[in-house]
């Protein structure tokens, strides 16, 4: 624009210097002089005036120019009020980082439920309503590399002889973080294997009850106490590895290894390895499906010659327990599925109980998130529904030691269907109807189940 | 007691169930929430963070998706979350980055 207006303004100087300039060669000498200053000064003048007009014209056209460019560089500013914003966000982080609270976490989770059984007991109803947990979670980071937590459970509201409340100490541990591919963790922890057992809260599974498999052939819950490691061996392949106190074998019965955890002072007499690795085959894959498939398998394996507080039954004998699980999302389809096989070496020692020597399960579930997205607003944004069917599987005297005959039942397998709604992620109301069906045997009782439960 | 007669074939309708859920699925788009990772191997430089994410996010929770959230979404989440992971600061860093990465594009203005 400017290089316009200068070509511009030569060009009427040039004009009028040739306007001016032709008549006065035609005058006398004298005379001709005085016109030729004459004229020269209007010319000067002339020039003054038409750079005037320039200096103003790029003065303008700089402003113009100013203003066009005034709002990109406005929006490159934070605007006054994104700085006071900044400023407090930081005065509160540093008063919350001086605050001893800011090392400590807390969290929580619990469920309700209320069983109705179609059979009864001696003419007796067995429907009721049990709070069934109530969990509190505490963690303390004594350093940015050393941080504790702990997991405190009350089961079933009430704790005293002769009622099944229990008050309990689930998790209680340290881990040192010391780098990607090895930490180390000591305390009670909850033991590795299958699926269930380390994923527990109410709002991860879309069943009222946790599954039968994940009573009778993995115990959940089930915490063991020692030493470990953990970490990532590879960006898809983590692991944890534990050498902790074993199980009391004495207490082993009919319906699996259940009874043989150690609650409170568990006996190192016979110790034993658990540990699992999870492996994301896909994850390298663009699709999603792909990076979310995961692959786990667990092993346990030890003697069982332990009592509380090192007061040993003198029952010996091996357990190992091999199970391997996967977990897929396809699109809004959730696939789950586990399967345990156990080897009991000395369930011949435990014959009185009808202890196995081999037992197995298997679980597999599927679930579909169908909340359509048009619901998902207001309170329910965040909302998920999920029908889902679960088929169970569990045998907990498949293969008897030699000359002892199983109990009759325990081959038994169930159906579980129902509805999870979760109007906000971390709380779900839950309902179910189970089929429980046993080989050989009478049916166990059918059972509708409806549920809350939350996390927190 | 609640009911007194079992289902007729209680075993029929669960697989019937079953197998709707999966044909559901196998229909289902996969791609109904859109991120700026949609479909795309996630880069190197985040990959160290989804480990992370996978393994600790996953110990107490199913695992939600970050194309579930948006980054507004999640920035409390990750915040509240801190204290409850076996992560140094550092390693939570690369979790914090890769689901914000991740997650959900910010809806445009209506």
């Amino acid at each position: 624009m400017k290089k316009s207006i200068h070509t511009k303004a030569l060009a009427v100087v040039l004009t009028m210097m040739a306007s001016i300039s032709t008549p006065a060669f035609a005058a006398t000498d004298p005379d001709r002089i005085t016109e030729l200053e004459r004229k020269m000064t209007l010319l000067l003048e002339t020039l003054q005036q038409k750079q005037a007009s320039i200096d103003t014209l790029t003065r303008q056209v700089a402003a113009l120019n100013n203003q066009n460019a005034g709002p990109q560089t406005a929006a490159a500013q934070p605007p006054q009020e994104e700085k006071i914003k900044a400023m407090v966000e930081a005065v509160v982080k540093e008063h919350e980082a001086a605050s001893p609270l800011s090392k400590v976490s807390f969290g929580g989770y619990g469920e309700i439920h209320a069983n109705f059984t179609e059979g009864s007991v001696d003419g007796k109803s067995k429907d009721q309503i049990d709070i069934h947990r109530l969990v509190a979670m505490v963690g303390y980071e004594f350093a940015d590399w050393i941080k504790f937590q702990s997991e405190i459970e009350l089961e079933h509201a009430f704790v005293d002889d002769g009622t099944k409340g229990e008050f309990e100490l689930e998790q209680a541990y340290v881990d040192f973080l010391l780098n990607d591919r090895a930490n180390i963790r000591v305390g009670r922890v909850l033991t590795p294997m299958g699926l269930t057992n380390q994923h527990h809260e109410p709002t991860t599974f879309y069943s009222v009850e946790r599954s039968n498999f994940d009573k009778y052939i993995i115990p959940t819950t089930w915490w063991s106490d020692g030493i470990g490691l953990f970490g990532n061996l590879a960006s898809n392949l983590s692991y944890e590895a534990y050498l902790v106190g074993g199980l009391d074998g004495s207490k082993f019965t009919s319906d699996g290894i259940r009874n043989g955890r150690i609650k409170d002072v568990p006996s190192l007499n016979d110790m034993a390895v658990t540990m699992r690795l999870d492996y994301y085959p896909f994850m390298e894959s663009a699709a999603t499906w792909g990076q979310n498939f995961r692959l786990g398998v667990s092993l346990y394996h030890g003697g069982f010659n332990n009592g509380v507080e090192g007061n040993d039954p003198g029952k010996g004998g091996d357990l190992t327990i091999y199970s391997g699980d996967f977990s897929a999302r396809l699109g809004d389809l959730d696939l789950k599925g586990v399967v345990a096989f156990e080897e009991i070496d000395g369930a011949q020692n435990l014959s009185a109980s009808k202890v196995a020597e081999e037992l197995y399960g298997y679980s597999i579930e599927a679930g579909y998130h169908l909340m359509p997205a048009a619901w998902k607003s207001g309170k329910l944004a965040n909302s998920d529904l999920v029908p889902f069917v679960r088929y169970d599987k569990y045998d907990t005297q498949h293969q008897m030691p030699t000359g002892v005959a199983a109990a009759s039942g325990k081959d038994r397998h169930d159906w579980t269907m129902g509805l999870a709604f979760y109007p906000v992620p971390n709380l779900v109301l839950k309902a179910d109807y189970q089929v429980l069906e046993a080989d050989g045997a009478t049916d166990p009782d059918n059972a509708f189940n409806l549920g809350m439960g939350w996390q927190f | 007691m609640f009911m007194q007669s079992p289902a007729a074939c209680p075993t029929t309708v669960a697989c019937l169930l079953l197998f709707s859920l999966v044909g559901a699925g196998c229909s289902a788009p996969t791609a109904s929430r859109p991120s700026a990772l949609a479909n795309t191997a996630v880069p190197a430089d985040l990959a160290q963070g989804r480990a992370y994410f996978l393994r600790e996010c996953g110990q107490c929770h199913r695992i939600f998706q970050p194309e579930e959230r948006t980054p507004e979404g999640w920035r409390p989440i990750l915040a509240r979350k801190a204290a409850r992971v076996s992560l140094t600061k550092a390693q939570y860093e690369k979790l914090r980055a890769y689901v914000l990465a991740a997650s959900k594009a910010a809806q445009p203005p209506p």
